[in-house]
């Protein structure tokens, strides 16, 4: 039994790291479909690790949790993905506007700024600090996914990587969420999803290209 | 038992000016619906008369909560001060109201008429709101309504781009004091922990000197805004000359006194005085907005902007009542400070009579004319003979003849600046005696002024057709005008009906004052000299019986034209040109053909007056805002990642700020 919970309190903070390695696969990452598929698989980490969190703190609302994160965030969301790409029928290149050498560096800067801002917290709160460093990173690596790709559809997984950290944050800080709440957001994924989707779709059909820096007819 | 009645009767004045008023007027568009509503209004307002004088006369107060109903504390009161401008607006509201039902009727299509009425109704009741109001949240709520439906009076009228950039300029400034206001109010919450006026005056003596600079400061600007004190009146001739006849009475007469209204309460009721220089701000606030206001009304020919300026003059005149009271109090002499408040506050009074009385005036000139320019006015007396009267009788009151209201409250600011010589402080005895100077040279210019309008527009010959066809006003207008001329006559011939309470008001302000001499004494003489010259005109009415009626003699010429009179801008020319330093006149000279200069075709002339301080005051802070605002601008590139990047830099920040905090 100890055996278990050790196992999994171990398993929590250390798989952070395959998290950071994600992230920074994801800033380096050509292809809207690579993109996809670390998100997923980044996804595949984050529902282990509320797996864990659920044998950890014996709770069985964390199995449901844990279920509905696998069948959106790892299979259904990417497969929505590829499909949106294959229709689309654009490019298949993010459209970077910094060079892989840059995103790196800014994610190592983004990683080391979580660690500082975490590390005070993590010590007054008992929360394991690699866990909630991970998540800020994924906040921030998101935020700039968004800021720095010009395709439409890596706004979105943008979003979706930042969503991904405010999920971890969340799970780790609170040690799981009412399932209530949960599945809310869960549906607030799917409807913005939904509406962002629609959104790409009429982006492409009314300008022909999926380049938001060209859109900039929306000032006073 | 009478407590119970009063307060169902000031109920039924908020009820139907409130609800029922305007709720009968939108949901029905017929006649009868719209007579009673405008009965139900005037009918409320004499209801809401009869309060405030049970309140103002007698001992009477009242208090009506809401606070269950609202968010914040809401609570109405009437103490005598609350009764005097209830009693002010009341009384201005019932003939304006009754003067707007033919005016209304003759400018405006069905479907707008029962819009305005609804504003016109809600107007007064923010405005009775504002006046009785025993919280703050009341007074500002009140406060802000008043704001707002002026501004919906004035655009009734119309919509165009002129218009609506003067409505603009009115509103900026209007939140502006606005703010202010709110501010100083806010000031008080640390030491009174509620916006309850009770609590705030009791909390008062405990605030802080520092702060009680601050407080009485942000109420001065923010009332002052109001009021239209120089330089802080831009506002004023822009919006009160563009609303109809009808709003421009209740603003000009009874919307600036409710700023007044605010600084007695918080510079007397709230603060209760202060260091003497409070007093010397107001005083020389007063004197420039009094010199200003009326020099300026004198080089205006259009008479609804004149009568706009004239109330920055008579605000001016109020204001330098107020701080001599408040110079007096800082020197301990409550007597003489309650005389200087008892004029002022009888000043707001009369000039709310007098100048909704003028701008009816001007209404029914407008009504006939289908003009208020001054240019094309002329003869006017004998084609609108009650018009007239009502209007010269208005013209006596403003310039302050005796036998008039204004020459009561004019009298006693007199009486008051002379006092400040038997006070102790050299500079109270050097400045207070000055400002009697001060004074008599707005009335001579403000007589100069009145005289002018009065001989243009009423006599002489038309100087257009529209003038020479002229007809007399409606009965209603007549109505409304004749009330007014009625009041102003009644408290200048019997002024002791209202010195008496006021001075039983000013004792509650001020504590320690007794009823000043001079109040007395003028209430004493008044009626006497008035019955000798009613006496002493009767006899000589009577006995001179022949009349010889004969052409005016035209020097030689054998036909007068009206283009041989003295137009409104040449009367005013030699005072002009004595202020012409004021003026700073900006005159451009045109001959066309520009070649054959001794041969002209063409002649135009033009002088429009600058104000320097206009610009110097009010240009670099524009300036500054506008080029932030174009700065700012360059924020919003309409580049979605662009504000993506603010975000996500925010983020960075505040988490760098998080490492660096502790």
């Amino acid at each position: 039994m100890g055996l278990v919970a050790i196992a999994t309190g171990k398993f929590l903070s250390s798989f952070s790291v395959f998290l950071f390695l994600t992230v920074l696969l994801m800033v380096v990452a050509r292809r809207i479909s690579t993109s996809v598929l670390l998100f997923s698989l980044q996804s595949a980490i984050i529902t282990a690790e509320v797996f864990a969190m659920g044998v950890r703190e014996k709770l069985a609302a964390a199995y449901v949790v844990g279920a509905l994160v696998l069948l959106i965030k790892v299979i259904a969301i990417p497969y929505a993905f590829f499909r949106l790409v294959d229709r689309l029928k654009s490019p298949r290149d993010v459209k970077a506007s910094t060079t892989p050498t840059q995103s790196v560096f800014i994610a190592g800067a983004m990683i080391y700024l979580s660690y500082a801002a975490v590390h005070s917290f993590g010590q007054t709160v008992h929360v394991p600090e690699d866990a909630l460093a991970a998540a800020v990173a994924l906040i921030l690596t998101g935020s700039f996914l968004m800021v720095s790709r010009k395709k439409a559809l890596m706004q979105m997984l943008g979003l979706l990587v930042l969503e991904n950290g405010i999920f971890l944050a969340a799970l780790i800080t609170t040690f799981g969420m009412p399932l209530v709440i949960e599945i809310g957001i869960f549906f607030d994924i799917l409807v913005g999803l939904l509406l962002m989707g629609i959104f790409t779709f009429r982006i492409r059909d009314t300008f022909d290209h999926l380049d938001v820096s060209k859109l900039r007819r929306l000032r006073g | 038992m009478q407590v119970v009645s009063i307060q169902v009767a000031f109920g039924f004045l908020l009820a139907s000016l409130g609800l029922l008023a305007p709720l009968v007027l939108i949901a029905s568009r017929t006649k009868r619906a719209r007579a009673f509503a405008i009965t139900l209004i005037v009918g409320s307002n004499v209801v809401g008369w009869f309060v405030a004088a049970l309140c103002f006369w007698g001992e009477s107060k009242l208090a009506l909560t809401f606070s269950g109903f609202t968010p914040f504390p809401f609570a109405l009161g009437l103490d005598r001060l609350s009764a005097f401008f209830l009693l002010l607006i009341c009384t201005v509201a019932v003939p304006v109201a009754i003067f707007a039902v033919s005016y209304f009727d003759k400018h405006y299509g069905e479907q707008r008429r029962n819009w305005i009425w609804a504003f016109f109704s809600l107007f007064l009741l923010s405005m009775i709101t504002v006046v009785t109001a025993s919280t703050g949240f009341a007074f500002l709520v009140g406060w802000e309504l008043m704001t707002l439906l002026s501004a919906g009076l004035i655009l009734m009228e119309g919509d165009s781009a002129e218009r609506r950039h003067n409505v603009f300029i009115y509103l900026l400034m209007m939140h502006a004091g606005a703010a202010a206001v709110v501010a100083s109010f806010f000031l008080f919450l640390p030491y009174s922990h509620s916006l309850d006026f009770a609590g705030i005056r009791a909390a008062s003596p405990v605030v802080p000197a520092g702060i009680r600079v601050l407080i009485f400061l942000l109420a001065f600007v923010g009332f002052g805004t109001k009021a239209g004190i120089i330089p802080l009146h831009l506002w004023l001739p822009r919006a009160h000359p563009i609303a109809p006849s009808p709003a421009s009475a209740l603003m000009s007469g009874v919307m600036l006194k409710t700023a007044v209204y605010g600084f007695v309460r918080f510079a007397f009721d709230f603060l209760g005085g202060g260091p003497s220089w409070f007093g010397y701000v107001v005083l020389v606030a007063g004197a420039v907005s009094g010199l200003l206001g009326v020099l300026y009304a004198i080089a205006e020919h259009d008479l609804k902007r004149l009568l706009a300026y004239h109330s920055v003059e008579n605000i001016g005149i109020i204001y330098l009542g107020l701080g001599t009271s408040l110079v007096f109090l800082a020197n301990h002499a409550p007597v003489l400070a309650a005389l200087a408040l008892i004029a002022a506050l009888l000043h707001t009074l009369n000039h709310a009579l007098f100048k909704s009385l003028l701008f009816l005036g001007a209404g029914a000139i407008s009504n006939a004319t289908h003009t208020v320019d001054l240019e094309e006015l002329g003869g006017l007396q004998r084609r609108m003979p009650v018009t007239g009267t009502a209007f010269l009788i208005a013209c006596c009151s403003i310039v302050g003849l005796p036998l008039f209201n204004g020459f009561i409250s004019e009298w006693l600011t007199f009486r008051s600046f002379l006092a400040g010589s038997v006070l102790l402080n050299t500079k109270a005895q050097i400045v207070l005696p000055l400002m009697v100077g001060v004074l008599a040279l707005i009335g001579g210019l403000a007589a100069a002024c009145f005289v002018k309008v009065f001989g243009v527009a009423f006599l002489g010959r038309p100087r257009s057709s529209e003038a020479e066809h002229a007809v007399e006003a409606p009965l209603l207008m007549r109505g409304g005008m004749t009330m007014l001329a009625a009041a102003c006559l009644l408290i200048g011939i019997l002024p002791g009906v209202l010195l008496r309470p006021l001075a039983s008001l000013t004792q509650v302000l001020i504590p320690g004052a007794g009823v000043p001499d001079e109040t007395v004494s003028i209430a004493r003489i008044i009626p006497w000299i008035a019955a000798i010259i009613l006496g002493v005109t009767a006899i000589t009415a009577l006995t001179t019986r022949v009349q010889r009626m004969a052409p005016t003699w035209g020097c030689g010429l054998s036909q007068l034209t009206s283009r041989m009179q003295y137009t409104s801008t040449a009367f005013s020319k030699p005072i002009r040109f004595v202020f012409s330093s004021v003026y700073k006149p900006d005159r451009k000279l045109d001959k066309l053909p520009t070649d054959k200069p001794y041969f002209p075709v063409s002649i135009s002339y033009r002088s429009v007056r600058t104000t320097s301080y206009e610009k110097a005051l009010y240009r670099p802070f524009v300036d500054l805002i506008v080029s932030a605002a174009h700065q700012l601008r360059r924020l919003q590139t309409g580049n979605i990642q662009v504000y993506l990047l603010y975000i996500f830099l925010t983020l960075v920040a505040l988490l760098t700020f998080l490492r660096f905090q502790r």
